[in-house]
């Protein structure tokens, strides 16, 4: 076989450029080896029949398909547990036990009681017991307001997240047109692509979602498995709406781009707008359920007890709580009778009239109460209901931290995976960068040994 | 496998940032010396401690109430005793005085002096404790005799002492009956008016009818055996009350330390988490600081 010079100097020619186009991918790894998202770059050689060259066929963008659609899973848990965790840190120290405490006000008030029985007509002991059970009253009204504050606080972050799920859509669908119209010039799109990954990664912390790639590139977002939030060039947005019928918190609709809208609240699950959701319609709810219980279990039973004693001006039936009109709102709205603190005779601490003074049987009475299962459905004592809401929250704040933990553990190994397939080694790009410029360096020597050549030729 | 520079960079970050929790938590129970701070620390034992502090406050509560009482039983023993030395010097003087020897100038006078003595018994009967008087039955704000010696009340329904709480479901009594001590009561028939007695003997010694005078002596015999009664049940309360002083104080004790095992941090587990933690964060550190150094760059 008989090779042309000419031949030669095309060989030497595109094994520089070959490797020129090697140098330039390896040199683009390095330069984004800090790069969130940036997924490896690989050059492709395959050897060139033309002229017995090489040819740089292809730069292809590493992947790695099943850690993605588990990476997504483990952001939604993650971002879920982290937008629950500041309100529920915060109850955990509201029902932290110390001084003050819910279950400190409710046992000195009882003790009030007991030490009034020592000298039922002592006016300082009666304002002492008056005192004390306006402590119990404003930290019970205190807690059910923390609990309510957490719930509209986290219920207005909402709208932030609401607008920054729209801007990802509609940047996800754009990404989606450009990719599309990049590869129809027959380039490739991986900075687009690279971009698209990372927003779709940052949907994921708001809300669980689902992603597959059809046809030319183009991702499809679902929400709730079904809901398209991306299709191809088109997004679907969400609208966050005050709405009496979620006691004048937020609605989530998702309206589609035909303009059709439907009420997805309660479908919402995982990430941030799933982790708020669930945290102010069921979390914050039930321990406001259970304090608004335990508020209107106190004050009944209190009152009940109370209005069979008498006075020191010998009258009887008179409420010490003020009534509660039902259970719901029970804890915000409770309060003592009206001017009690002004009128301590009214505390009813005798069981008969002619003992009104002096007599202290009926304060026996209200001390029994703290011994009955009054409280939870008649199951517990009003102090063991204060310890069971105090495991409540603990045990609340414990799981949702081991669900943060976990996924944050669990995003650690499954970034590894990534990183291992996709990422950047310094150590691999200086390797691949030496060896093409060695490549570099013999396509160079190639033509100079050709042009030798011609110059023996030339010069016969 | 691959072992790309973010994933260095990431197993530094985290071992770096779990490390700097684990010294955060250790130096928390270090410095506050407590395991349990919030809820989420161990969600059943701040439960239980919670329920223990309840106890613990209850405790207390029966502490105080024992204290008062044994103030207000010491206050009516006081009393109680007093009234009994004054009845022996009355049956003294009657004893004395129902002898026909004497003569009705010395009746006299030791009339008066029994007046004085039953003034005193009146004064006693009136013992106060701060506000209250001690042996008023239920209305403790009036005194429970009048300066004639007349009962201000009903002694045949105002007869209980007053109860208070001393104890889990134990009631005990903090105070002394004035009517049982002093009082001539239906339901027991044997008794006597203690002041009715003594004027009795008054108007008898003023009479100079010495068989009236000895026919008071079993009267006052019974006064004093009244008295006495009273003395020996209040030193009965107060026997009780020191009874329930000492569980309060063990319960209190139990409680206090039972609450301790569960929410305080056990000093030397504590610091020795603390050097754990702290050598932990030295090495991931160390480890970083390493990570960072080694690639091919530097030896190209």
């Amino acid at each position: 076989m008989t090779v042309g010079l000419v031949s030669l100097l095309q060989t030497g020619k595109s094994s520089l450029l070959s490797h020129q186009s090697g140098i330039s991918t390896a040199s683009q790894n390095l330069a984004n080896v800090n790069t969130e998202g940036f997924s490896k770059r690989d050059a492709l050689f395959q050897a060139d029949g033309r002229y017995n060259g090489l040819s740089n066929v292809d730069v292809r963008r590493r992947r790695a398909m099943f850690v993605g659609v588990n990476i997504l899973a483990q952001e939604s848990r993650k971002a879920g547990a982290e937008a629950k965790m500041t309100a529920l840190a915060s109850l955990d120290r509201v029902y932290a036990d110390g001084d003050g405490s819910l279950g400190d006000r409710l046992d000195k008030f009882f003790d009030t009681i007991r030490t009034l029985e020592t000298s039922p007509t002592d006016g300082d002991l009666r304002t002492n017991m008056v005192a004390q059970a306006q402590a119990l009253v404003d930290k019970i009204k205190a807690t059910a307001t923390e609990i309510e504050t957490q719930r509209i606080q986290s219920d207005q972050t909402l709208e932030d997240a609401v607008a920054r799920v729209n801007a990802i859509t509609s940047n996800i669908a754009s990404l989606n047109e450009q990719i599309s119209k990049i590869k129809g010039a027959g380039d490739d799109a991986y900075e687009a692509m690279d971009r698209r990954d990372n927003l779709v990664r940052e949907l994921s912390t708001f809300v669980d979602i689902t992603t597959f790639e059809g046809d030319d590139a183009q991702v499809t977002v679902l929400f709730n498995g079904a809901q398209p939030l991306v299709e191809n060039h088109v997004s679907a947005q969400l609208e966050a709406t005050l709405d009496p019928n979620y006691g004048n918190l937020r609605r989530i609709d998702l309206v589609h781009d035909s303009g059709v809208r439907h009420d997805i609240t309660q479908e919402m699950e995982g990430g941030t707008i799933g982790g708020i959701i669930e945290l102010r319609d069921e979390t914050l709810p039930t321990l406001l359920d259970q304090l608004d219980n335990f508020a209107f279990d106190l004050a009944t039973n209190f009152n009940a007890a109370h209005a069979t004693g008498f006075g020191l001006d010998g009258v009887s039936g008179r409420d010490f709580f003020q009534a509660p009109t039902g259970v719901a709102g029970a804890a915000s709205s409770l309060s003592l009778v009206a001017d009690l603190d002004n009128n301590t005779d009214w505390i009813a601490a005798s069981t008969s009239a002619v003992e009104a003074i002096g007599g202290n049987d009926n304060l026996a009475v209200l001390l029994d109460l703290e011994d009955q299962a009054l409280a939870g459905a008649n199951t517990r004592t009003f102090r063991e209901e204060i310890a069971n809401a105090m495991s409540s929250v603990g045990r609340l704040v414990q799981a949702n931290n081991v669900v943060a933990t976990e996924s944050a553990s669990e995003l650690q190994q499954l970034n590894a995976i990534r990183d291992s397939a996709t990422g950047v080694s310094i150590d691999e790009e200086m390797l691949d960068l030496t060896r093409y410029q060695r490549g570099y360096q013999a396509g160079a020597k190639i033509i100079e040994t050709t042009e030798m050549m011609y110059d023996v030729i030339l010069s016969l | 496998m691959r072992v790309t520079e973010s994933q260095l960079q990431s197993l530094a970050l985290r071992s770096l940032s779990d490390n700097r929790v684990r010294l955060l938590d250790a130096q928390e129970a270090a410095m506050t010396g407590r395991r349990v701070d919030t809820p989420s620390d161990d969600p059943t034992a701040s439960a239980r401690a919670r329920l223990l502090g309840a106890l613990q406050t209850e405790s207390e509560g029966y502490l105080s109430n024992v204290e008062y009482g044994e103030l207000r039983l010491q206050q009516a023993e006081i009393a109680l005793s007093e009234g009994t030395s004054i009845l022996v010097r009355v049956k003294e003087l009657a004893m004395a005085m129902a002898n026909e020897t004497m003569n009705a100038e010395q009746r006299a006078g030791t009339a008066t002096e029994i007046d004085e003595l039953r003034r005193s018994m009146i004064d006693l009967a009136g013992t106060k404790q701060g506000d209250e008087f001690v042996f008023a039955n239920v209305n403790s704000t009036s005194t429970p005799v009048d300066p004639n010696g007349n009962f201000t009340y009903d002694v045949d329904t105002f007869f209980d002492s007053r109860q208070v709480e001393i104890g889990p479901s134990a009631r005990g009594e903090i105070s002394a009956s004035g009517a049982h001590a002093f009082a001539q009561r239906t339901a027991n028939p044997n008794s006597v008016d203690v002041f009715q007695v003594l004027t009795d003997l008054s108007a008898a010694l003023n009479a100079n009818d010495p068989a009236a005078v000895r026919a008071e002596i079993d009267n006052i015999d019974q006064a004093h055996g009244q008295v006495v009664a009273e003395r020996s049940k209040v030193g009965i309360r107060l026997n009780r009350l020191s009874i329930a002083r000492d569980s309060a104080v063990q319960a209190r004790d139990l409680y206090v330390q039972l609450e301790s095992d569960l929410v305080d941090a056990d000093a030397s587990e504590a610091f020795t988490k603390l050097t754990l933690a702290d050598t932990a964060l030295q090495a991931s550190i160390t480890v970083a600081s390493r990570l960072q150094g080694t690639t091919l760059l530097n030896a190209l």
